[in-house]
């Protein structure tokens, strides 16, 4: 057990070197779409999807309330 | 904490016992596409009594017409129509839609759904499948922008 910042986690000592092979899976689609974005995604649980759904929208809304950082130099 | 408590929209709605299928952005993003968006889109069944339950659920939601500075809350009469709704709830911005793709219904798009659990209840969601087709067939930019991105996660799910 090796101490990453606040939190114990268990890192494994012996390392494994993954070597990309003709067989590796692409990284983007005929399309351009971001397929390591989507391997992501299904790699969660619904309930996690809808928490980044519902972090997007809290930091869309604090954007959308924030005040302009003031230019005056005078205050 | 946030404005938006998607886990507590749906648990009111739940506790409510509404009858409704989650369609739109959050539907695709909870079949696991990579998708934002910035509220929720529910499908309900339009009959007495889960208008009545739905009635109530708004009202808890504190749920009122957005975009009208009137603040005005959902009556029966309002939500016994197809039409999209659009509100906003001390939870979030929830756009209620009685039918949607030019008249499909809660009814017609049951079968299409999935029951996933989402923050510990049971929730119908639209599947990716049946999302791709209505995206395609409604053929706005909109719903163009956001295909090849459902698509290639439904090509991903299906191996």
């Amino acid at each position: 057990m090796l101490w990453c910042g606040t939190m114990a986690v268990p890192i494994s000592t012996s390392l494994q070197v993954v070597v990309p092979t003709a067989e590796a899976k692409p990284d983007y689609d005929e399309n351009g779409v971001d397929l390591s974005l989507v391997r992501y995604s299904l790699s969660l649980t619904p309930t996690q999807r809808l928490k980044a759904v519902e972090n997007f929208m809290n930091a869309m809304a604090s954007v959308r309330t924030a005040q302009p950082l003031s230019t005056d130099s005078t205050k | 904490m946030g404005v938006f408590d998607l886990g507590r929209l749906l648990l009111v709605l739940g506790e409510e016992q509404v009858e409704f299928i989650i369609v739109g952005g959050v539907a695709a993003a909870l079949q696991g596409a990579p998708v934002l968006t910035q509220d929720v889109d529910i499908l309900y069944r339009i009959e007495d009594g889960n208008i009545e339950r739905l009635e109530r659920a708004l009202s808890r939601l504190h749920a009122v017409t957005r975009g009208d500075s009137r603040n005005l809350p959902f009556g029966k009469s309002h939500l016994m129509t197809t039409g999209h709704k659009l509100a906003m709830t001390d939870a979030g911005a929830l756009d209620v839609l009685g039918s949607i793709n030019d008249g499909l219904l809660y009814d017609d798009l049951l079968g299409s759904s999935d029951d996933l659990e989402v923050t510990g209840q049971r929730v119908k969601v639209l599947s990716l499948r049946r999302l791709v087709e209505l995206k395609r067939a409604l053929a706005r930019p909109k719903d163009l922008a956001m295909l090849p991105v459902l698509e290639a996660t439904l090509r991903e799910r299906e191996g």
